[in-house]
């Protein structure tokens, strides 16, 4: 079974087939035809339609079986209906599908623009490499997010059958990847969820954001050693942390 | 006379049991915290004292991947120590949680995307977890203290047991 690094990889590397073969069918289709007749060719067809039959919705399927797989791991502490659980699997399974839309008319756009220029085959293919949102790396930390996203709100809702008095720790490295915002959290110590809620609203779900290493977990005796509390508190206070302040979150490296 | 006293002593057997089981007996949500006492023991021992299932230092990390660590130059990871923690994003170490929990049990352990990492390290000499040994000496010492502690409170919670003499 993969992990979710290998998932994300593999699901980049179909992304980028699917790319290739989109750009393949529009130059084959267009084998013979004049600039102006390939823009136009490229204006009349379906975008989505041709991106979703060369594998794209299968290719979400794929990935959003591997949710399911996570479920099989997870025998729920708190009660999680099924119908929670597969309306988070379906949550994601649309997100992709938009993402799809996205790619598809993106995709659209660059073919309309090298067949204008008389951009080659080769050209293309290379140019939609770089297509904004879609690079592999950007597609894997998509995927790694949404699934790491998943396994925090399933834990999330375990908890909820712990008194209300319950503290948690954030728990994570404290190092020079770190986001402000995670720092913030870590320094902040022992919270219940309530404090959590109205002082980082979604973080027991969401942690950091993007690429982010660190969760709300419960507060144990070894949390003082393992939440790096005092290194985050020792950031803020050298206001190292604020260096990256005013960069939107999905820019900044990692939580 | 003597089927009565079989009666009467089985009725009080029934009902020192069923005390007995009160004491065994704690709330879900203790089950919970275990998991979650276990789960960091485990983590601080592996993580901050380097140390596997066994209680020995992890063999070193490959000098050339020790350096990646060291300087950050790796997806996720900041710049740290090169030491042997099985620490790199964390991602696998923070996983290992209560994954379930009964009025008599707790199960702990990692999902299945990251409980792969555990496999895999253990195939290259590095082991958290093994049938034989689940729990390190240290992590298993820890453990017996939590449930002594918590069976103390429940015998004083149900210190209403009588001892019956049945019969002369």
């Amino acid at each position: 079974m993969p992990t979710i690094e290998r998932t994300a990889i593999e699901f980049a590397k179909r992304t980028e087939a699917i790319k290739a073969a989109t750009v393949d069918y529009v130059y084959n289709l267009g084998a013979n035809m004049s600039r102006q007749e390939l823009a136009v060719l490229v204006s009349e067809i379906d975008f989505t339609q041709l991106v979703n039959e060369l594998g794209y919705v299968s290719n979400v399927d794929k990935l959003t079986s591997r949710y399911v797989d996570i479920l099989r791991t997870i025998d729920p502490i708190a009660p999680l209906s099924e119908e929670v659980l597969q309306a988070l699997v379906a949550t994601d399974n649309a997100f992709y599908l938009s993402k799809g839309s996205d790619l598809a008319s993106t995709m659209k756009q660059e073919l309309s623009r090298g067949a204008l220029t008389g951009a080659s085959r080769a050209t293309m293919k290379e140019a939609i490499k770089d297509v904004s949102g879609f690079r592999p790396d950007q597609v894997e930390t998509l995927v790694d997010t949404a699934q790491r996203t998943f396994s925090r709100s399933v834990t999330a809702a375990m908890t909820e059958e712990m008194p209300p008095d319950t503290t948690y720790i954030y728990i994570g490295p404290i190092d020079g990847k770190t986001r402000d915002v995670c720092v913030e959290m870590a320094a902040s110590g022992a919270l219940t969820r309530p404090q959590i809620e109205s002082q980082f609203p979604g973080s027991m779900v969401t942690g950091g954001g993007f690429n982010c290493r660190h969760a709300w977990r419960l507060e144990t005796k070894k949390s003082g050693k393992l939440s790096g509390e005092g290194k985050a508190q020792t950031k803020l206070d050298d206001g190292e942390s604020k260096k990256g302040a005013g960069t939107p979150l999905q820019n900044q490296v990692d939580g | 006379m003597a089927s009565l006293r079989r009666a009467l002593a089985l009725h009080y057997r029934i009902k020192l049991m069923a005390k007995i089981a009160d004491i065994v007996d704690m709330p879900r949500s203790w089950w919970i915290k275990v998991g979650a006492e276990v789960s960091d023991e485990i983590i601080d021992h592996t993580k901050n004292k380097g140390l596997d299932v066994q209680g020995r230092k992890f063999k070193p990390l490959d000098p050339e991947y020790a350096e990646r660590k060291k300087s950050g130059d790796i997806r996720r990871v900041g710049a740290g120590n090169g030491e042997a923690n099985l620490y790199a994003t964390g991602d696998m170490l923070s996983d290992l949680n209560t994954k379930r929990a009964t009025s008599k049990s707790v199960t702990i352990g990692w999902g299945l995307f990251e409980s792969k990492k555990v496999v895999g390290n253990a195939n290259n000499g590095r082991v958290i977890t093994t049938r034989k040994r689940p729990l390190a000496k240290m992590v298993e010492k820890f453990l017996q203290k939590m449930i002594d502690k918590q069976t103390k409170r429940n015998i004083k919670k149900n210190d209403t047991i009588t001892v019956h003499k049945l019969g002369k």
